[in-house]
């Protein structure tokens, strides 16, 4: 059973969501389509394959505060309050994706759990895939779970899914109607393919081979693909003093591309060449992530693809991977 | 849960080693929290010096201490420089004791060999401290520490006292003697020489990659097996919790699943540099 919002009543839906939540959609901003907040629909963008930037922010804000301390003859410690309740309008499936393999990872962290219990999931499915896309590879094109509304566009209407209580409860509003119909759903590949299985193991054989090198050479660790990637978690924890007696714990994002990750005291560092680092890269996504969460941390978005200054593709390599 | 918040210490007596090596007594303010700060020997702790950052230190005292824990820490960095500057009485900040440290049970009616390089010395004091204070269910005590000159000797006093202790032997080298110094010269591998029994042991080293490269080979020539080989791993950690990705070698948390790692474990992971 679906219930079937008609496009011209988006207007009505988003003001529906703003009473209770802030609404993040897909907006477009510096020449970037990335997720924001919006106060009407006409703000949202509608046509569009998938975001520049994942809304991984909104779960793992770059530079978010951990606690506060005061000095004085005591430590003061302060958490910050609860988040403000959001809706994020318009994710993809795969973003989707990425957020149900981090709550494997991340599910203990207060900090991360916090935002995820207080923001609602309105997916929309994709109708066609990008140039980079490669989402249905690793079936992560299609959602199961993880969502409160998942959403179909079928050409003057959204058809509407329902993926939890909340979602349920809006239904009862009277710009959905219910419907016993059903749709029927735009079937795509995208252009790019390989297995999936035993992807892993493949990595592991060619972990001391000079396949990296090959593929890789080119790379200068910029970290622009860490950045962008629905699933690059990995961060810092950073003093952000103020004043002497007072300041900040922050965590910040961080590449294991990058040289600084691994350097510890007496300048040891451990992945000195930057083939090794996009190898730990890879390999945390493919190999690592397979062994300790039986998951493969990439959902096919295809974003380091698009965002790589030198042309280096992901996909090709995993293509080729034997 | 709140698990890169740290708790509240209080520097109880710092203690100069040498020069530029410093032991921190550190009670945690929260009673129970102190009751219950249990730890195998070679696990860690992250200490936080508010304003400046948090770093990872091996406890270097007994686990059977249950009002204060110490840690010993040379200069090295920005955390530790802070440290330094700290007094008795100044608050700092504790998470953990975190990792997996020597499997104490297994170590029983065994002899024990450790070697040890530097600072590496730490977490061996805490596994001394425990083997002394249940002496009984050891064999014999084996100790091989090297240090660059005699004024980089940490735990003077300590060792003082080990050396008194039957069935202990302490063996010390520098790599660079001066006029007063009367003991052995040379790279600690040297000393696993003056080691009479190997049967029935196992070895815990601790100290820079290339005093483990070196001295491994010299214990397989002694017919130590892989599987009684231990070695303490250091990589940058940030977490301490197997999250943030910083200090894995190959699929292996140095965080979480070390610091402390049987060789047999570790050996063929192609990231351990050596």
């Amino acid at each position: 059973m679906y219930y079937v919002l008609k496009k011209k009543d988006l207007p009505k839906f988003v003001k529906l969501l703003n009473k209770n939540f802030e609404v993040i959609a897909p907006v477009k901003k510096n020449g970037s389509l990335i997720f924001d907040k919006v106060s009407s629909a006409d703000e949202i963008v509608k046509n569009y394959i998938n975001t520049d930037y994942p809304p991984k922010n909104f779960f793992l804000p770059d530079g978010e505060t951990i606690f506060e301390y005061k000095k004085s003859n005591n430590i003061k410690i302060k958490h910050p309050g609860k988040p403000k309740k959001k809706v994020i309008y318009g994710i993809r499936p795969c973003d989707v994706n990425a957020l149900l393999k981090l709550d494997k990872i991340l599910g203990g962290e207060f900090y991360y759990r916090i935002k995820r219990e207080n923001t609602k999931i309105i997916a929309i499915n994709c109708t066609k895939a990008g140039e980079n896309c490669f989402c249905t590879s690793l079936g992560d094109d299609q959602l199961k779970e993880g969502f409160d509304l998942l959403l179909t566009d079928v050409g003057k209407e959204f058809y509407i899914k329902i993926g939890s209580e909340w979602g349920k409860k809006l239904m009862k509003h009277k710009i959905f109607k219910r419907t016993e119909n059903s749709f029927k759903k735009t079937f795509f590949e995208c252009k790019r393919f390989f297995l999936a299985k035993d992807l892993d193991k493949k990595i592991e054989r060619n972990f001391n081979t000079k396949i990296w090198e090959k593929h890789f050479k080119k790379c200068f660790s910029c970290t622009a693909c860490s950045v962008v990637c629905p699933m690059c978690y990995c961060f810092d924890l950073v003093q952000v003093p103020k004043s002497e007696n007072e300041g900040k714990v922050k965590k910040f994002w961080s590449s294991c591309l990058s040289k600084e990750f691994s350097r510890v005291a007496g300048d040891f560092i451990f992945r000195d060449k930057r083939v090794n680092r996009v190898r730990q890269f890879l390999s945390h996504k493919f190999l690592y992530g397979k062994k300790h969460y039986d998951e493969f941390l990439c959902v096919g978005c295809g974003r380091c693809i698009s965002h790589c200054p030198v042309g280096i593709d992901y996909e090709k390599f995993l293509e080729e991977i034997k | 849960m709140k698990i890169y918040t740290p708790n509240i210490g209080k520097i109880k007596k710092t203690i100069k080693e040498t020069e530029d090596t410093k032991t921190f007594q550190i009670e945690l303010e929260n009673k129970i929290l102190r009751e219950h700060f249990y730890f195998d020997p070679g696990e860690f702790v992250l200490i936080t010096v508010f304003g400046v950052g948090e770093a990872p230190f091996s406890i270097s005292s007994s686990p059977f201490n249950k009002n204060y824990f110490e840690i010993t820490a040379r200069k090295t960095g920005n955390v530790t420089n802070a440290l330094f500057n700290l007094k008795e009485g100044d608050k700092i900040g504790v998470r953990g004791p975190h990792g997996k440290g020597y499997p104490m049970d297994e170590f029983e009616h065994t002899n024990i060999i450790l070697i040890s390089g530097g600072c590496g010395l730490a977490p061996l004091k805490s596994l001394i401290e425990y083997v002394i204070q249940k002496r009984g269910c050891y064999n014999k005590l084996t100790l091989l520490y090297g240090d660059k000159t005699p004024q980089n000797i940490i735990y003077e006093k300590e060792i003082s006292k080990w050396k008194k202790i039957k069935n202990f032997d302490v063996h010390l080298t520098v790599d660079k003697g001066d006029k007063k110094w009367k003991g052995n010269v040379g790279v600690v591998t040297k000393l696993i020489n003056k080691v009479k029994n190997f049967e029935n042991s196992v070895v815990c080293l601790c100290g820079p990659p290339v005093m483990m490269k070196y001295s491994i080979p010299e214990l397989k020539k002694k017919g130590i097996e892989d599987e009684d080989i231990f070695v303490s791993l250091e990589r940058k950690m940030q977490c301490g919790l197997g999250i943030c990705c910083h200090c894995n070698i190959n699929d292996v948390y140095v965080c979480k699943d070390g610091p402390v790692f049987r060789y047999l474990d570790i050996k063929d992971l192609s990231e351990l540099g050596w």
